[in-house]
Formats: C-alpha cells, structure tokens, sequence
C-alpha cells in the first residue's frame, strides 16, 4: 500500500472467530504493514469471543503510518449464512440455471436481523436487507421459497 | 402547446407541472377512472408459508451462547416479507417518452464519435 507518512491503510479480510492466528491468511498480510500479528490475534479473538469457533468474520482494519492499528468486526457473509440456512456445503456453480438448495421466507428474515447487528447495516430498513439477501440467494443458486 | 413537445431538451431541466407532464398526468388520469375497481375492504390473505410455526431454522446460530432461531407464526412476520418475491412489473414507456430517449441517446452516441477523434 502507500508508503506516504501520514496515510492509513485498508486491509480487508475474512478470519475464523476465535482461531486467528499469525499465520497466512493473517499473518503475511498484516507483516507487510508492519503490524505484529499476534497483537490482532489476541485481540480478534477476545472481540470474537461471542461467536461460534470458525465462523468466518470479516473484519476491517485500518492501519496508521506509526503502526498501530484499530479495526471493525462485521457478521458473517450473507452467501455464507444463506448457505448455512440451506444446509449446502458450497454454492452453485451456475446459478442462474443451477439450484443447490431453497431457504423460505423465514429463514431470509432470520438471516436479516442477524446482518441488521452489522454496524455497516445498521441505520437500513429490515425490509431493504431482506431484498439484499434475496439477491444474494439468487446469486448462489439458492432458491426462495414462500 | 407545439411550445411543450418541442422542448426535447426539456428532458435535461427540473420537471414543471403545466406543461407536457400535465398533458400526460390527465391521460392517466382518465384510464385510472376507467379501470378503477372498489379496493377490497380486507386484506388479500397471503397463502400460509411453508415453514411452520415452531420450526427450528438451522445453522443460523452464529453465538455460542445462543440456539438456531424458530420460525414464529406466520402473523408476526411484517407483511412487506411475503412481497418480496413477487415481481415488480415494468413501467411502460409512454411513445413520447420513448421517443424522447432515443433522440437523446443518439445525440449522446453522435457527439461521442465526433468528439473521439
């Protein structure tokens, strides 16, 4: 990223709650930007300590030029949990023509509240999330059922 | 009256309300009353949802402290969730307006090539 003094990085990425550890995907990524890895860990794991073990979270970190570091935890992907919902292990290959599984309408509501508690989601109407995670079924082959 | 449908460019200014939208605004208007039908008193009842009451919803657990979620009763979900699958139909395009977009478009698509050169 940029080497500019005075500018703080982006780095997006998705870590298991509870199992971060120093190495890749974690470990190379946050090095580069000098930050000691097993200072995340540590505190990615206690901020995750709520969740089940494993579940993927993305999280954003921003990192200063003097090295430290303070970063945001979301909830879980949307395909993931749909996926979850359906009870697939992987989404369709094709999937605007194949179909891997079906949620209804309830489970898309479930679904929503859980990504409302995003702080990213949290000022959206509940409705226009249930619509995004509509599409998101749409998109990995997962077909809503009333 | 010839003022308001040669205003092609008129597409481009904040919309007015006595000119050509007015025009459109009373032909609608007259096929709103011809199709008016007496709205129902009572809600369309929504057919029941294929999840009942009590279900467990699996693999929505993301707490640990925390169990999968249970469908509750098809009334205590708000209404707007049993529309969200119906499809929204298309707006059809008045000719005028039709018209309108594709003089616009290829004013647009001539200026490009004239001014890629």
């Amino acid at each position: 990223m940029s080497k500019k003094a005075g500018v703080a990085s982006l780095l997006k990425l998705i870590v298991p709650a509870g199992k971060a550890t120093p190495s890749p995907p974690v470990g190379p990524a946050l090095g580069q930007r000098g930050v000691k890895s097993m200072d995340f860990c540590k505190q990615f794991n206690d901020r995750t300590k709520d969740l089940v073990v494993g579940t993927p979270t993305p999280v954003a970190i921003t990192i200063n030029p003097d090295r430290t570091f303070t970063f945001m935890v979301k909830t879980p992907p949307t395909s993931w949990l749909l996926k979850q919902a359906a009870g697939v292990a992987k989404g369709a290959a094709q999937p605007g023509s194949q179909t891997v599984g079906t949620v209804s309408l309830k489970h898309i509501y479930a679904v929503a509240q859980i990504k409302q508690k995003d702080p990213v989601m949290s000022h959206i109407e509940l409705r226009k999330i249930c619509k995004s995670v509509v599409s998101t079924a749409a998109s990995a082959g997962i077909r809503v059922v009333h | 009256m010839r003022y308001t449908q040669s205003a092609s460019r008129a597409c481009c200014l904040p919309r007015r309300g006595f000119t050509a939208s007015s025009i459109t605004q009373t032909a609608e208007a007259q096929t709103k009353e011809g199709d008016a039908t007496p709205q129902p008193a009572v809600e369309k009842k929504t057919p029941a949802s294929s999840v009942v009451q009590g279900t467990i919803l699996k693999g929505l657990n993301i707490y640990r402290d925390g169990s999968d979620p249970v469908a509750q009763r098809d009334e205590d979900y708000p209404d707007w969730l049993w529309k969200l699958l119906d499809k929204v139909p298309k707006e059809k395009k008045s000719e005028h307006e039709r018209q309108r977009m594709d003089r616009s478009d290829s004013i647009k698509k001539s200026n490009f090539m004239r001014g890629r050169k």
